[in-house]
């Protein structure tokens, strides 16, 4: 596993004064490596990689399982495994028509499908998932879109997931819904997004 | 990206307004949203034009129901359908709404749109929905609206995307 996470100083910060930079931020890359590995986790530190700052938190998926067949990769937020979570998606495979399915007891974000290991070589998935308001004392919602291909069989995906809980956000862990492992060249980059308080 | 505005509101309000957007080639809206009432839908409209010259489509799911569909030309605003008004304080949706090539005089203004909201505790909601402006003027004012109003603690950030 190779893992990258930028605690430098705010860019936004020069000498003590508020610069107008850059809204995204590169927070964190994991990249699986060598062998498969069974889960990524991702928490706030310090620096830029302080997720407080941050009004929005966005990843970016790309990959596949390792050693199983499981097609769904599973997110908790600050280690909560509880039935706390509720989805609404719409999902098309092939050329079916397009469906919805729901769940008000999840117990997990629903972020990621992705091909299992049997799928042919070199064929992976991607999704993008932005939790928004992540510090705010709401419920957090988070919204995902997903493509996959499982050899000739694609689906297209849009989410929406909540999390019941009003702390911030502080800890991100991804594992496969089964428990195999991610595939070697997997990776997983973590973006914050920064407002710009200019109206009271 | 660089954010634009950030408007996070203290107090109850019929609508937001962003007027201060030139100098980027695309433009990003960003929002945590809760409506004041039931049975509503997020509404944009683009330099004070009231007129029947928008028209918008969306896919939108609920429940197990297969998707539907929703959508109107010549309408006065561009709708996009599933406000959340869960009656919870906690419960926000969230959205992202994409503004393309906004400052083009050439062409019409297309919106894009993805969110998911909650019609009340148990009932979530997910939108992909796209709309057009039927003018080729460039966008200088946005109104981001809701059929009720939007309630205290909702928050709409505004970000430009420069080109190369």
């Amino acid at each position: 596993m190779t893992i990258t996470i930028n605690t430098d100083a705010p860019a936004y910060m020069v000498d003590g004064v508020l610069t107008d930079g850059e809204a995204w931020v590169a927070l964190q890359t994991h990249v699986v490596s060598g062998g498969s590995t069974a889960a990524i986790t991702m928490q706030s530190t310090t620096g830029a990689n302080d997720w407080s700052q941050y009004m929005d938190l966005v990843l970016i998926s790309y990959g596949r399982n390792g050693d199983g067949s499981a097609s769904v990769m599973k997110m908790n937020l600050n280690n909560d495994t509880g039935a706390n979570y509720v989805k609404q998606q719409l999902y098309g495979q092939g050329s079916d028509p397009v469906l919805a399915a729901t769940s008000v007891s999840n117990t997990y974000l629903d972020f990621f499908w992705y091909p299992p290991s049997a799928t042919a070589a070199n064929v992976i998935a991607c999704s993008v998932t932005t939790l928004s308001d992540i510090n705010s004392g709401k419920y957090k919602s988070a919204q995902v879109q997903i493509a996959n291909s499982m050899n000739a069989t694609g689906y297209v995906a849009i989410v929406a997931n909540f999390w019941e809980n009003q702390a911030a956000i502080t800890e991100i862990d991804l594992v496969d819904f089964s428990g195999s492992n991610i595939a070697a060249g997997s990776r997983f980059d973590l973006f914050g997004v920064l407002p710009r308080m200019v109206t009271a | 990206m660089e954010a634009i505005e950030t408007v996070y509101l203290e107090a109850d309000v019929a609508s937001v307004t962003f007027d201060s957007i030139s100098g980027y080639e695309h433009l990003q809206l960003r929002f945590s949203e809760k409506a004041d009432g039931p049975n509503g839908a997020v509404y944009m409209q683009f330099n004070d034009d009231t007129g029947s010259n928008y028209s918008y489509k969306q896919m939108f799911g609920t429940a197990a129901a297969a998707q539907a569909l929703y959508g109107s030309v010549s309408a006065t605003k561009i709708a996009l359908i599933g406000t959340t008004n869960a009656s919870a304080s906690t419960i926000y949706g969230g959205g992202i709404v994409d503004i393309w090539d906004y400052a083009n005089s050439n062409k019409n203004t297309s919106v894009h749109c993805s969110y998911g909201s909650r019609m009340d505790t148990a009932a979530p909601f997910v939108v992909s929905g796209n709309g057009v402006w039927d003018s080729t003027a460039a966008v200088t004012k946005i109104k981001f609206y809701e059929f009720n109003g939007w309630q205290r603690g909702c928050s709409f950030t505004l970000f430009g995307i420069k080109s190369s």
